[in-house]
């Protein structure tokens, strides 16, 4: 019950001024209220449902590794590159060591190899030996030439060539590990 | 409120659900004069707990309740998810606002006398509320896992431990062992997430049916000036005040 609005002869209106006058004001009144219902829900049903979405919106990981500017690696001489990997899974972060060696040669930018650090025997780390120009692997005496092929010891297949990129004068590649101990180059 | 009959969906509708009469007894009704904004706290701890629910239903999506994730998924709400930062901030200060709207909407019906006949029942349910959404602070507190989240639970479990016989008793229940441990995150955040909800949806309902039931109270002052018209105008008949009955 309204009293105010009865003694103001708004409620049951006879004079078309009056019924107009209390159309108005309700539905003004009922206008801010749904405007201000609808932009709450608009507003926030937005940011819930992109709240909800966002994983479906993740760019997949990528493993591409920056190895730093070409000019740094010298045509004949190998370099070592290390870096930390780090793998994200939702709030799940694994971070490993990794490390690939750099291998240039004088056919312009394009002419990169980039081996993954392990051994392809039992993925112990090799490293390059000037005195015999050769990657040697300390554990069980595998040995390869600079492009990487077997020349002693029992690695049983070359080194892993890694994919790699050069733009803007820097060299990157995919890091990734390949199964130990076979013939054959398999993802691990 | 006048049954329409006719064609279209709507009629449709509320032939069969009454929706028209449901929308009417709850927006139309009438409501005394002299109410002021201290008679919208009611409905704003509502607006606030549906923001809650909402809110909350969408963080478990992502929040883990394992004393091992518990604080990284939540720095991953913050760091990594679309607007995270936000929802997660709406729960936070909707959990404060809770208890302040709350605690403003009880001043206001006792300080107007509306917990008065016949509206008993409707404090009562309110009293029960007003626990039901402090648990609900209570046990959100622990659920960020940080030192400030697992220090107040281990203080406001000691608390319990005080309790005469029963306290260690308490204590470890609440607890689930006998201190605040891996156990005790899972048990907060089921008793957040599951038993506290069901009650607030159950004893809101129950609110609400009554406020609605029963009406709104007239506040001190318009009721008197109600009398005194009904006293003036007593020989000419009952005035509209008096036929409505008790209010207030």
């Amino acid at each position: 019950m309204a009293p105010r609005e009865e003694s103001a002869g708004l409620r049951h209106g006879d004079g078309g001024q009056q019924d107009e006058a209390r159309l108005s004001r309700r539905s003004l009144l009922s206008w801010m209220i749904g405007g201000s219902a609808g932009l709450i829900a608009v507003v926030l049903g937005t940011q819930l449902i992109g709240f909800a979405a966002s994983p479906a919106f993740e760019a997949p990981s990528s493993d591409w590794v920056d190895l730093g500017p070409l000019d740094a690696f010298q045509p004949g001489v190998p370099k070592n590159v290390q870096f930390v990997i780090t793998h994200r899974d939702g709030w799940k972060e694994e971070s490993k060591a990794a490390s690939v060696w750099v291998v240039r040669g004088n056919q312009g930018t394009n002419d990169v190899k980039v081996f993954n650090g392990h051994c392809t025997h039992l993925g112990c780390i090799y490293s390059w030996q000037a005195a015999t120009r050769t990657f040697d692997c300390p554990c069980h005496g595998g040995e390869y030439t600079i492009d990487g092929r077997v020349i002693a010891g029992p690695p049983p297949r070359p080194l892993d060539a890694l994919e790699f990129k050069v733009s803007g004068g820097r060299l990157s590649c995919l890091y990734q590990d390949f199964k130990l101990g076979v013939s054959q180059k398999v993802p691990a | 409120m006048k049954e329409e009959r006719g064609r279209g969906f709507r009629n449709w509708l509320d032939q069969r659900l009454g929706y028209r009469a449901a929308w009417a007894a709850v927006f139309e009704r009438s409501i005394p004069e002299g109410l002021n904004w201290a008679y919208t706290l009611g409905s704003a701890t509502l607006f606030v707990f549906i923001l809650q629910a909402l809110t909350g239903i969408f963080l478990a999506l992502y929040y883990t309740p394992n004393p091992d994730n518990a604080w990284q998924s939540i720095q991953f709400i913050e760091n990594h998810v679309a607007f995270g930062p936000m929802i997660r901030s709406l729960h936070h200060w909707g959990a404060s606002a809770m208890v302040v709207l709350v605690f403003l909407h009880m001043l206001r019906v006792y300080f107007m006398g509306s917990f008065k006949y016949p509206r008993e029942l409707t404090w009562i349910v309110g009293v029960i509320l007003l626990f039901l959404v402090l648990a609900m602070g209570f046990t959100g507190y622990l659920l960020p896992w940080d030192e400030k989240a697992y220090w107040a639970t281990t203080v406001g479990t000691n608390m319990v431990g005080a309790v005469p016989f029963v306290g260690s008793f308490l204590e470890g229940l609440l607890r689930g062992g006998p201190s605040v441990g891996v156990l005790t995150l899972p048990r907060f955040y089921a008793v957040h997430m599951l038993f506290l909800p069901a009650l607030l949806v159950l004893f809101i309902t129950l609110h609400l049916v009554l406020v609605i039931r029963l009406g709104i109270s007239t506040p001190p002052k318009a009721a008197r000036q109600e009398r005194l018209m009904y006293e003036n105008r007593a020989p000419v008949g009952r005035s509209a005040a008096a036929q409505r009955g008790v209010r207030g």
